[in-house]
């Protein structure tokens, strides 16, 4: 009986690794995959950051375009973003997290973390005739951190988002079966104690 | 065998409980817990209420480490309506080892009886430390705001409600025991069910 099964996984041993990437996937006989991220703040001090998921490239090759759409802080208005790449605004979209002043009510105590699920579909074919040939997924998650604080962390902080992203990398046919995915953190490194899980829907 | 797999379900029936328990819990080896719910508290002073989530075990303490063994902080999108969803203010926990912001509809108010609508909340359960510390858990919960006395017994569209919270302190300690009780209610009425999944890792 079809149901879901643990892939793969990796949980960061040390803090001094950026990408992450899962080579030689074998996708055959899921319908979708569901990724897990239990990720720890990355950053000392306050810094841009992003997450930057590649798929089929290693590190992130195809990055020509994608196009992410979510509800984050603030919602209820609906953004759509264009980074031209295939990355995760960290100030809006996905939100990875960090530790640093400009979250923390107190910085030399706070930890920062975050969590997302991704689920990304496993098409055979293109849709739409083949006009749309692009993978995409769609997430929910955010961040919070452990400070306890007059100011609170909400509004300056914490977030929640939902969002979809679609990769601007075509495929001219029939989709390919995906083989490879990257999680690279943009600036800095996946801190010790992150993790991520993937999982899939069995056909 | 599905690695999605049952860890327990609960529903209260003959009278109503002040909390509902799951003990005796080994999720050593599933990456994440995914858990259900529809939960009708009593509360009824003010038309909603809040789950408060205390891992009775698997709780960090004072380690000096940032990873005090404070209540978890949340921040979620969901407020009284949709002209101004997403402006909900952080949830400050102040009550060592409990978990607040679990809501039900926590932002929402003017409302008669919308407690016990579905509500789900994804504990991420990662197996390393942090550098030298202990081990973080994160929780993402996010659940709808619930009904108006009658359908359409309010005027007041309601947002679904999204919440990040951490967990009361590092720690290396597996979770073992969750307990679930209303914040503001007393009791939880008959009824009220709650589902435990764990994600499988080998």
């Amino acid at each position: 009986m079809a149901g879901l099964k643990f892939i793969t996984k990796h949980e960061f041993a040390n803090s001094t690794t950026a990408r992450a990437s899962f080579t030689s996937m074998n996708v055959s006989g899921y319908s979708w995959l569901r990724i897990f991220i239990s990720g720890r703040g990355t950053a000392s001090a306050d810094a841009s950051m992003r997450m930057r998921m590649g798929i089929n490239s290693d590190p992130w090759s195809n990055t020509s375009g994608g196009r992410e759409w979510y509800m984050g802080k603030d919602a209820g208005n609906y953004y759509a973003n264009n980074y031209n790449q295939n990355e995760f605004n960290s100030d809006m979209g996905l939100g990875f997290p960090q530790d640093g002043s400009a979250w923390s009510y107190n910085s030399s105590t706070n930890k920062s973390m975050g969590c997302w699920q991704i689920d990304l579909p496993l098409p055979d074919q293109a849709a739409e005739g083949g006009q749309v040939t692009y993978y995409q997924l769609g997430y929910s998650g955010g961040f919070s951190t452990n400070v306890n604080g007059a100011t609170g962390l909400g509004r300056q902080s914490g977030r929640v988002v939902q969002g979809g992203f679609r990769w601007s990398t075509s495929y001219s046919s029939d989709m390919v079966a995906v083989t490879e995915l990257t999680f690279d953190i943009d600036n800095n490194n996946w801190r010790q104690g992150s993790a991520i899980y993937i999982y899939g829907f069995e056909t | 065998m599905t690695d999605f797999r049952s860890l327990g379900t609960h529903e209260v029936s003959g009278s109503a409980v002040a909390s509902i328990s799951f003990t005796g819990l080994n999720v050593t080896d599933y990456s994440v817990l995914e858990i259900h719910w529809q939960l009708f508290s009593d509360y009824d002073s003010v038309a909603y209420d809040r789950v408060r989530l205390v891992p009775s075990s698997g709780t960090g303490g004072a380690s000096g480490d940032g990873g005090t063994n404070n209540s978890g902080v949340s921040w979620g999108i969901g407020t009284s309506n949709t002209t101004s969803v997403g402006t909900g203010n952080s949830i400050n926990g102040t009550t060592n080892n409990q978990i607040i912001g679990m809501c039900i509809a926590d932002f929402i108010s003017d409302a008669s009886d919308w407690t016990g609508t579905p509500g789900k909340a994804i504990i991420y359960n990662p197996t390393k430390e942090v550098e030298s510390y202990e081990r973080d858990i994160t929780v993402y919960c996010e659940s709808t705001p619930g009904f108006g006395s009658g359908w359409g017994g309010s005027t007041d569209n309601k947002d679904v409600t999204y919440t990040i919270v951490t967990w009361p302190g590092r720690t290396d300690n597996s979770i073992s025991s969750l307990t679930f009780s209303p914040v503001n209610g007393s009791n939880w009425k008959v009824g009220s069910w709650i589902a435990v999944y764990g994600y499988y890792q080998e």
